[in-house]
């Protein structure tokens, strides 16, 4: 009986190993194909806290921008938005998208509570279908991607990052 | 000579049968517990913290960290003897199923006193590891902490050369571990008088299994948050 147990033990360790390995090799593969995708900007669409909707082509101009995904309830988002709020030589630079899958009446507050709206260079967008929190493979918050002119992935921060880091990569 | 060595490993036999685990049990959970109070208070201080998150964390967030651990300092103390019996227990677990399947006689009762007395391995290495940080405290980071466990795959690459998810893994591989399977080996052939070749083929496939699991699980872990 004793033995019959282990043997059933021992099989219950070696399938957990077998999944969680499988798993890790799986999670590698989703990681990198992430990557690629994100590599050059991809074609997603989001909606402005006007309703519009805007497409992720458009953000490609003649200006590096920086990409936010984020959350209201999250302090160290808050802190993020409020070093970038107060770094003027980063929005004279870049373009910077805040954006959540929150809803719209959620990120209208949040707007207005930082005082976002009257800054030309700082948008909040909604992502309503998470759409984009899928094709970037947003696990955390708040996470940042900060592409060039030409639409290609210069770095991406996971975890709150200062206005300098993010200022320092933009004006090269 | 030979009779007193067989003399001495029958005194530890007996010795190890009588011993009370419990006793020994807090006496680690009481070095573990020293060990944390000498990194929390001289190792790594608010400046490791400073220098780890200053350049990315704004002034605030690091304030409100610093504050978050001021108050929560206890936590990780609580959890202390609770994780160490979970930890001693798995592995107690795993060459359990060892002895059963290899038609070994022993009580669980001996052999989790037996991995008790084999922590003394991780414990030489836990202040060999705090030795080697106290060299360092002038340019410790969290993120460089790790290099300086000592003989570990992870100290021979770098943690800068290293994917975050593979860390812990390559640094729970070292040569510590492989000294503790020798000790838990040679404790119980002494006690159940086998060869202690035989007791390694016992001991490392089991032990063995139950590392991976743990350090599959972690890595699996990791990459979820990451």
């Amino acid at each position: 009986m004793k033995r019959k147990l282990a043997f059933i033990f021992l099989l219950f360790i070696i399938g957990a190993i077998g999944y969680l390995g499988f798993s890790i090799y799986d999670q590698l593969q989703e990681k990198q194909v992430v990557k690629e995708r994100i590599a050059q900007v991809p074609e997603f669409t989001a909606i402005g806290l006007d309703g519009r909707v805007i497409q992720s082509n458009n953000f490609v101009r003649k200006a590096p921008f920086i990409l936010t995904y984020f959350n209201t309830g999250c302090e160290f988002c808050r802190a993020e938005i409020r070093s970038i709020k107060s770094h003027r030589s980063l929005q004279e630079r870049a373009m910077i998208y805040l954006i959540s899958d929150e809803p719209a009446r959620v990120l209208k507050q949040f707007r207005n509570k930082l005082e976002l709206d009257s800054l030309q260079k700082i948008k909040v967008l909604q992502d309503s279908t998470a759409e984009v929190k899928e094709l970037f493979g947003v696990k955390g918050v708040p996470n940042t991607f900060v592409y060039n002119r030409e639409g290609k992935l210069l770095k991406n921060f996971q975890g709150e990052t200062k206005a300098e880091i993010l200022y320092k990569l933009v004006k090269k | 000579m030979v009779g007193m060595i067989n003399h001495l490993f029958d005194r530890m036999k007996i010795s190890i049968n009588r011993c009370n685990g419990w006793i020994i049990f807090s006496i680690v959970v009481f070095i573990y517990l020293l060990f944390s109070v000498i990194i929390d208070q001289y190792i790594f201080g608010k400046e490791v913290y400073i220098r780890s998150f200053s350049d990315q964390l704004t002034q605030e967030s690091l304030e409100a960290m610093l504050g978050f651990q001021e108050r929560y300092w206890w936590f990780g103390y609580v959890f202390t003897p609770l994780l160490l019996l979970i930890k001693l227990s798995f592995a107690t677990v795993c060459i359990s199923i060892g002895t059963v399947l290899s038609n070994v006689e022993f009580h669980f009762k001996n052999i989790f006193k037996v991995v008790l007395l084999a922590e003394v391995v991780f414990i030489v290495a836990q202040t060999l590891y705090l030795v080697n940080l106290s060299f360092h405290l002038d340019t410790l980071t969290l993120e460089t902490a790790s290099n300086y466990y000592p003989l570990t795959i992870l100290s021979y690459f770098g943690t800068e050369n290293v994917v975050q998810w593979l860390q812990y893994p390559l640094q729970t591989l070292n040569l510590f571990e492989v000294a503790y399977i020798v000790v838990i080996s040679w404790l119980l052939s002494k006690q159940w008088k086998e060869d202690f070749a035989e007791s390694m083929l016992v001991v490392l496939p089991s032990y063995a299994t139950g590392l991976i699991l743990w350090l599959v699980f972690v890595a699996f872990i990791t990459l979820q948050v990451s």
